[in-house]
């Protein structure tokens, strides 16, 4: 299987020559397959965010290389970087980000409007999509007058909306209650099987990390142990990883 | 360690205060120069004789708008204050700080940011007052007295002002900060968009704000003396609340139906940036209304200013000549030779104990001119006054020529070889013609001088030429056309600052939406364009209607000035300029702080 994300050797280091400096990322090691559920796991400080940021080409890493769909993210240009995210990435994040003064159908709406396409073929797309995370009802109601559950929902429709090579999500069960954010696992845990959205989850919780096929986890700017979930079921995956983090000092 | 903490809050947001201060800085300035003049009868006394009676209300009905709109500026500028503090004030409570001394930090910080602000504003407004001041009067020629830079009685009232609406606002700050929870305190940034909006409301609202604009438009331009007050209310009050309800109902209503038309909106940012107006435009209703209403009466203030200094102009027109001399002394000849291209015809006449004696002959040969007054386009026009007129001394010119030929008893036109015959001193006077008065002014005025010093009786004689109508007009007119400048200066400081004030404040707010859109791959270019045109609706929206009241509003000074939409373009250009800077200042502003 194809690799949609290869991260090479990958250093970031904050603070500038002769100043105080500090390593958040020690030549990061991994990749992810096509249609793959990828969870990271990390306390406070491990370089999560850190990561996060570089894979989503918000930031660049000072040494090492950053591969998304074959396209080596250092060669691009500022412009080139904003296109690319456009068109290949999705993010979800912890606080929705949704942007309140629009519908739920606008705020979707908003990676297409930005491409090039026809304004005819936006809505369809919408419908389509909202049917499958169960948002029709809602498409016109702003953010402000649905469930948190429901935003997230609506995040995840405008991370896919474009159909980006990867779905990049920090956290996005943090701001949710227990229910909303099993909802919401489950959703993105469909959208990987069924229409093989390849996922890279960030996330502290090992309840939603039992969702992922595959934990890789970060401590000091090294990715350790990587746990695969093979065969066994969500629950024992859950388990097995509890077991682990208590035994993981 | 309250105090450190207080002050460890004001550096973390030195940025946010220096808006905030510089925003009431500029208020109190403009209060204490709108004061300046108003509390200074004796300079309204003295340079305004036109339209004197009118003059406590015209700055009474100021006041009390600059005061309301002061007011509603400095509450606006507390709240914000308060926004920024209260996240603060929140981890003051949590680390165990009593209400009291809470109440007592918020009293404090705003009532000494208020201090320090008004006082560096009634300095500021010294200075500004004096240099506006200066430049009028310098750059226009204006005659001008009894205008003063500092006037104690304006200080004070305006710091009694001040003081009175920042305790007021000090204690509203204390009684809302307890009314709010200690967690929502923390979490100050949870700011969700409010959606109250009832569409068949905001319908009826968008139409009542036409209906109203409309009533006002025609109490304004129907204005006559016997409902002066009632048209100039209706007119006022019409304006304000329909424009109130068009900023806070007809734009959205408008910018929903655009919204609906997906072959429009989706395409690019446009859904964002109307998405950005529709909540923008209602929540800044409150400031647009200002703008608009101060836009109004910066530009009709500058407008009327304006004319009262095209009037001038006509003044200078209204006589032919400008000046006579009866002596050709070297200082007096020196002057002469710096004329632009004067005409200067000399006349001769003998006197005897019987009266004055003129010479036909030589106003055949150089014919007396005057100036017609034509009603039809308002011109003066120059013509030769006819001979038969002149020759029998009767009609203006034989007024004229009697008054220019000074002593007691008639005056006679005789025939060439009478006056010839005539034995008694010959005398002259000449009469002095220049194409543009206002050009020569200052060599006039030095001939007039020299004229009367060497020829006292010649001071009454100089009453009946074009350089004295030309004084009188000026000053008329000065004085309005001082205060409509000075005025629609200060007001357009404080609009820009008001506009400027509200945008740049809410860009904290408005960052994470562009951080949002940065991080999905929105081209910076596109964010720029976004902002730009938000930003110019909001300049733009106010402006155009202000324009619209200035045009209409013209009409309630036809009893005072002439055609006042003569030459309306140059203050409309003037002010464009203007603000077309206080525009890509905001931008440039702004987009430091939301993109950077």
């Amino acid at each position: 299987m194809t690799n949609i994300l290869e991260v090479d050797q990958v250093t970031k280091t904050y603070g500038k020559k002769h100043e105080q400096q500090y390593q958040a990322l020690k030549g990061v090691n991994f990749s992810v397959a096509a249609g793959e559920f990828v969870a990271i796991m990390g306390a406070s400080g491990s370089g999560k965010t850190t990561l996060l940021n570089l894979l989503s080409t918000l930031d660049q890493p000072t040494t090492g290389h950053i591969r998304i769909n074959g396209q080596d993210l250092s060669s691009l240009r500022p412009k080139q970087m904003a296109d690319f995210r456009s068109q290949s990435i999705g993010f979800i994040f912890q606080d929705f980000n949704l942007l309140e003064n629009l519908t739920n159908r606008q705020n979707i709406a908003l990676p297409l409007t930005l491409r090039v396409i026809s304004t005819n073929r936006i809505d369809p797309l919408i419908d389509e999509l909202a049917d499958k995370l169960d948002i029709k009802a809602i498409l016109d109601k702003y953010p402000v007058a649905v469930s948190g559950g429901q935003k997230q929902r609506v995040a995840a429709a405008r991370a896919l909306i474009h159909r980006p090579a990867i779905l990049l999500a920090d956290e996005p069960t943090g701001a949710l209650d227990s229910a909303s954010a099993r909802e919401m696992l489950d959703t993105m845990s469909l959208l990987n099987q069924r229409d093989h959205v390849t996922t890279m989850m960030v996330t502290h919780d090992p309840f939603s990390a039992s969702f992922a096929k595959r934990i890789l986890f970060i401590k000091d700017g090294n990715i350790g142990q990587e746990v695969n979930k093979g065969t066994k079921s969500r629950p024992a995956f859950y388990q097995e990883l509890i077991a682990y983090l208590g035994t993981g000092e | 360690m309250l105090l450190q903490l207080a002050l460890t809050g004001l550096q973390r947001r030195f940025k946010d205060y220096l808006v905030l201060f510089s925003g009431l800085i500029v208020a109190s300035m403009v209060f204490y120069m709108f004061l300046s003049l108003a509390v200074n009868p004796s300079f309204y006394r003295h340079n305004m004789t036109i339209g004197a009676a009118f003059l406590p209300f015209i700055f009474g009905f100021g006041m009390v708008i600059l005061g309301v709109i002061t007011f509603i500026y400095l509450i606006y500028a507390n709240s914000f204050l308060l926004s920024m503090r209260q996240h603060d004030y929140g981890m003051f409570l949590v680390l165990g700080a009593k209400r009291g001394r809470i109440s007592l930090l918020v009293i404090l910080e705003t009532v000494v940011t208020g201090l320090l602000a008004t006082c560096s504003g009634i300095v500021l407004g010294f200075g500004f007052t004096g240099l506006v001041g200066k430049l009028l009067i310098g750059q226009l020629d204006l005659e001008i007295h009894h205008f003063q830079a500092f006037v104690p009685q304006a200080v004070l009232w305006t710091f009694v002002f001040f003081v009175a609406v920042f305790c007021f606002a000090a204690l509203w700050n204390v009684q809302k900060l307890f009314q709010i929870r200690l967690l929502e305190l923390l979490q100050e940034k949870q700011k969700p968009v409010k959606i109250d909006h009832h569409p068949l409301l905001q319908a009826l609202e968008a139409v009542m704000g036409l209906v109203l604009l409309a009533i006002a438009y025609v109490a304004m331009a129907r204005i006559n003396p016997s409902m002066l007050m009632i048209c100039f209310f209706t007119g006022f009050f019409g304006v304000l609340l329909g424009s109130y309800f068009l900023f806070h109902s007809f734009f959205s209503v408008l910018i929903t139906a655009l919204l609906k038309r997906r072959s429009f909106t989706y395409r690019r940012l446009r859904v964002f940036t109307l998405g950005q107006l529709k909540f923008r435009l209602p929540a800044y209703t409150q400031i647009l209304t200002m703008t608009s209403v101060l836009f109004a009466l910066a530009l009709g203030a500058i407008t009327v200013g304006g004319r009262f200094h095209s009037m001038q102009r006509e003044f200078s027109k209204s006589s032919y000549y400008a000046v006579l001399v009866t002596q050709h002394e070297p200082a007096t000849k020196r002057q002469l030779a710096k004329l632009h291209d004067p005409v200067m015809p000399i006349y001769h006449y003998k006197m005897t104990a019987k009266g004055r004696y003129l010479n036909q002959a030589e106003f055949r040969r150089q014919p007396l001119r005057g100036i017609r007054f034509l009603p039809k386009n308002s011109q003066y026009q120059a013509y030769t006054y006819p001979l038969r007129e002149v020759t029998r001394l009767s009609g203006q010119p034989g007024f004229l020529l009697s008054q220019l030929v000074h002593s007691t008893g008639t005056t006679k036109m005789l025939s060439n070889k009478r006056y010839a015959r005539l034995r008694s001193k010959e005398r002259w006077f000449q009469l002095i013609h220049v194409p543009d008065l206002v050009k020569d002014y200052q060599t006039i005025k030095r001939l007039a001088r020299l004229e009367v010093q060497a020829q006292p009786a010649s001071k009454d004689i100089l009453t009946q030429l074009g350089l004295t109508s030309y004084q009188a007009g000026l000053a008329l007119t000065s004085g309005f056309q001082f205060m409509g400048l000075f005025l629609g200066i200060a007001f357009l400081t404080m609009l820009a600052s008001t506009l400027m004030f509200k945008v740049l404040s809410a860009a904290s707010d408005d960052r994470p939406r562009y951080r949002m859109l940065i991080k999905m791959g929105t081209h910076e270019q596109l964010l720029r364009r976004s902002i730009h045109i938000e930003l110019a609706c909001l300049f733009i929206l106010p402006a155009v209607l202000g324009m619209i009241d200035v045009l209409v509003g013209l009409n309630m000074f036809t009893s005072l000035i002439t055609h006042p939409w003569q030459g309306i373009w140059f203050p409309f250009f003037l002010f464009t300029i203007l603000y077309t800077g206080y525009y890509v200042l905001t931008v440039k502003l702004y987009e430091r702080s939301v993109l950077n």
